[in-house]
């Protein structure tokens, strides 16, 4: 099979999946696209490196997360990315912010979804990486520059803010969250 | 101990907690309740939560994933350029000519009629020889300046070195000049004229609702518009489209026109005439100093024909003067009284009586009335001469067959998977030989100027001519089919030439399977170089 053959072939098998990982980084479908083209560009380039040993997903994956942490990181300034950490972690340890309940596990996917595309930058990549990209804390700390504590206190702040908006659309008008889904 | 942290809870329900930290942890969840419910909503949280991002339901369709541009892409944009602009100029003018005799029924243009025109190629090489030899240096020297000048551009671009990019513009405007005086554009909604009294000294372009020319362009015309008037000089070829095409003045090189009212006047044509038009005309007063073709459904020939005169159509009129051969492919052939030929009449004809040849027409040869097509072909299958011929016909097939694999060794794998494919090769083969020609006008004007000539004809007629041995190889792959063990290449070209040699030669549907497998071979050979060029990979 020809390098072409086989790389459209992976193409076809992972794009979505490599699509849906720029999303949730990058929180804007026209991002996400062009982000996924990109990404497959790179790999297409840098397609004789590819060890064809190793998984073909997780090598296109990393590529497309890295090049989204680029994007991200050359957008924002760099150091106020993902916060200080300590005040992270008071805002986490706040009396009255974890109300852990059932509003997340009740919830369709797809409001969890589209509650997840409307966190801020630094507690949406992190929840992504770890949840979507199925990275350890390790990985996410290494790919975020930030300690292995930093990266637990961004997804437990993550999950809070993830209830609470969940919770508050529930109260607001109900279903609302589902309708506004950003495509 | 006190409760965790929610920090520490969470981290733990996702399993990243150190071994001494999870050790507490569980040992204070095993006497806290409202740990233990907490830690349990966590990880069935993490649960939700990755189902959830993993449901994305994502309907909209997969883009067409477009690799990334090489530099390689710019070198191969260019020699299409030019390969394509040199095709158009040439095409029309030697279409007949180049095709060597032996295999000539490999291309679809192939008749027996054409066949004595091989001589023709020699002759444009070394009457046109040292001009077109000039013109292809300089524009092969041009080229190479451009694809220099991308390719800076392009690395530029990718370096985002600015100096970089800065030079190739100083390079580009350096260029701009050169190949900014090699035509000149005149456009209008209205009137288009040149006006007696004036000179052009480029290849003139020029569009218009009327063009008129009565001066003189010392170049090529290209003149497009819905009357074309010319009655001034040109020095070079003319080739127009319009609704009327009227030519009164000199033309010192070929003219390729379509119209649906073709005519000649007083007119002088130094080299060939093409006419495509629903009505020809060439009046008395004419003079075509080469050859005249002419394809309507009319044709009438009143004037002079330095060399042959062949004419296609439905009623085809000969009253003037033809030095050399007359030839008509047409319903009714009529040759007046006033006719002077040098040579040879010959009629093709549905039957006899179809030709009429006046009393008082002067002819210096033969006159020939051949009936198309069927009677005679059919006779064909009982002598030997035809077997003989097709076996020999086989082997120069094999033979030029075998050098395209050699040289390209994608065409050996080409496929044609399905019926859709074929459907589909079909169209791109049909539609690439309508449009081709169309587009490579076209970009010759636009873009490249004057072109290159004999040499990229060569290329489009090559593809025209090698696509029934790719057709062949795809049949014979698909006969010999043998996923174990494949057969040999030049296995599957040979069995697949004698399949398109026997069909082509079907009595009542060869002569639609001839067209139907170039077409289908000439959209393969054009899907391959497309998708070539898509991925950047024209080696």
């Amino acid at each position: 099979m020809t390098k072409e053959a086989a790389f459209a072939g992976h193409y076809a098998a992972h794009y979505r999946q490599v699509r849906a990982l720029c999303r949730q980084l990058l929180g804007t479908a026209d991002r996400a696209d062009d982000a996924a083209q990109e990404a497959f560009a790179r790999a297409y380039r840098a397609y004789a490196s590819y060890d064809a040993t190793q998984s073909f997903a997780a090598w296109i994956m990393s590529i497309a997360r890295n090049y989204c942490m680029d994007l991200l990181r050359r957008g924002s300034k760099e150091r106020a990315l993902f916060g200080s950490e300590a005040e992270e972690a008071a805002a986490a340890e706040s009396p009255g912010v974890d109300g852990l309940g059932a509003a997340l596990t009740a919830e369709r996917a797809s409001a969890v979804n589209a509650a997840v595309a409307k966190l801020p930058e630094r507690y949406r990549v992190p929840l992504a990486l770890a949840y979507f990209g199925d990275a350890d804390y390790d990985d996410i700390a290494k790919t975020l520059g930030i300690t292995r504590n930093h990266v637990g206190v961004l997804l437990c702040r993550a999950k809070q803010l993830l209830r609470q908006a969940l919770t508050d659309a529930d109260t607001d008008i109900r279903g609302r969250a589902l309708q506004e889904e950003p495509s | 101990m006190s409760c965790p942290s929610p920090v520490a809870l969470s981290i733990h329900a996702d399993g990243e907690s150190s071994a001494r930290e999870s050790r507490v942890i569980e040992q204070h969840v095993a006497t806290c309740s409202a740990c233990r419910a907490r830690l349990e909503a966590l990880r069935d949280e993490t649960f939700v939560l990755r189902r959830a991002l993993r449901d994305v339901e994502d309907v909209a369709p997969i883009p067409q994933f477009v690799p990334p541009p090489r530099a390689r892409d710019f070198v191969v944009l260019i020699a299409s350029i030019v390969l394509i602009g040199g095709f158009s100029q040439a095409f029309w003018s030697t279409v007949s000519a180049a095709i060597p005799a032996e295999v000539g029924w490999l291309s679809p243009f192939a008749s027996d009629a054409l066949v004595g025109r091989v001589i023709d190629i020699t002759t444009f090489i070394f009457s046109e020889g040292t001009a077109m030899l000039t013109a292809t240096l300089n524009f092969i020297g041009a080229a190479l300046v451009l694809a220099f000048i991308s390719w800076i551009a392009f690395s530029a671009g990718r370096r985002r070195v600015f100096m970089g990019a800065a030079a190739a513009m100083l390079a580009v405007a350096a260029a701009l000049p050169s190949t900014g005086h090699a035509f000149e554009v005149r456009r209008s909604e209205g009137a288009v004229t040149v006006p007696a009294g004036e000179t052009i000294n480029d290849t003139l372009l020029a569009m218009g609702q009327s063009v008129t020319i009565d001066g003189d362009v010392n170049g090529d015309l290209l003149a497009f518009g819905q009357d074309v008037l010319v009655r001034g000089n040109v020095s070079g070829n003319l080739i127009t489209g319009a609704q009327t095409v009227t030519v009164e003045g000199t033309v010192g090189g070929t003219v390729l026109s379509g119209a649906r009212e073709l005519s000649f006047g007083n007119a002088r044509v130094g080299r060939d005439l093409y006419g495509f038009a629903n009505a020809l005309e060439i009046a008395s007063a004419a003079n075509v100093a080469g050859n005249a073709f002419g394809f309507g459904e009319s044709v009438d020939l009143e004037g002079r024909v330095g060399v042959d005169f062949r004419g296609f159509g439905n009623r085809v009129t000969i009253g003037g003067a033809v030095e050399g051969d007359a030839d008509g492919y047409a319903g009714t052939m009529t040759v007046q009284p006033t006719a002077r030929i040098g040579g040879n009449v010959t009629a093709h004809v549905d039957s006899v009586g179809d030709l009429t040849v006046a009393d008082g027409a002067t002819v210096g040869g033969n006159v020939d009335e051949q009936i198309v097509e069927r009677e005679r072909r059919r006779n064909h299958y009982e002598t030997v001469g035809y077997y003989v011929n097709q076996v020999i016909r086989l082997a120069g097939a094999f033979v030029t067959g075998l050098l395209l694999l050699w040289v390209f060794p994608a065409v050996r794998t080409a496929s044609l998977p399905n019926v859709v494919a074929v459907l589909q090769s079909g169209g791109i083969g049909l539609a690439a030989a309508v449009t081709m020609p169309v587009a490579a006008v076209i970009f010759c004007v636009t873009i490249v100027g004057i072109p290159l000539g004999l040499l990229t004809f060569l290329a489009g007629a090559i593809g025209l001519y090698f696509s029934k041995a790719v057709i062949a190889q795809i049949i014979g792959r698909g006969v010999l089919s043998n996923p174990e063990r494949p057969a040999h290449w030049a296995m599957t070209l040979l069995v697949g030439l004698v399949i398109v040699i026997v069909a082509i030669n079907l009595p009542w549907i060869g002569g639609f399977a001839n067209l139907v497998l170039t077409l289908v071979g000439f959209g393969v050979i054009v899907s391959l170089i497309f998708a070539r060029l898509n991925r950047g990979q024209l080696a």
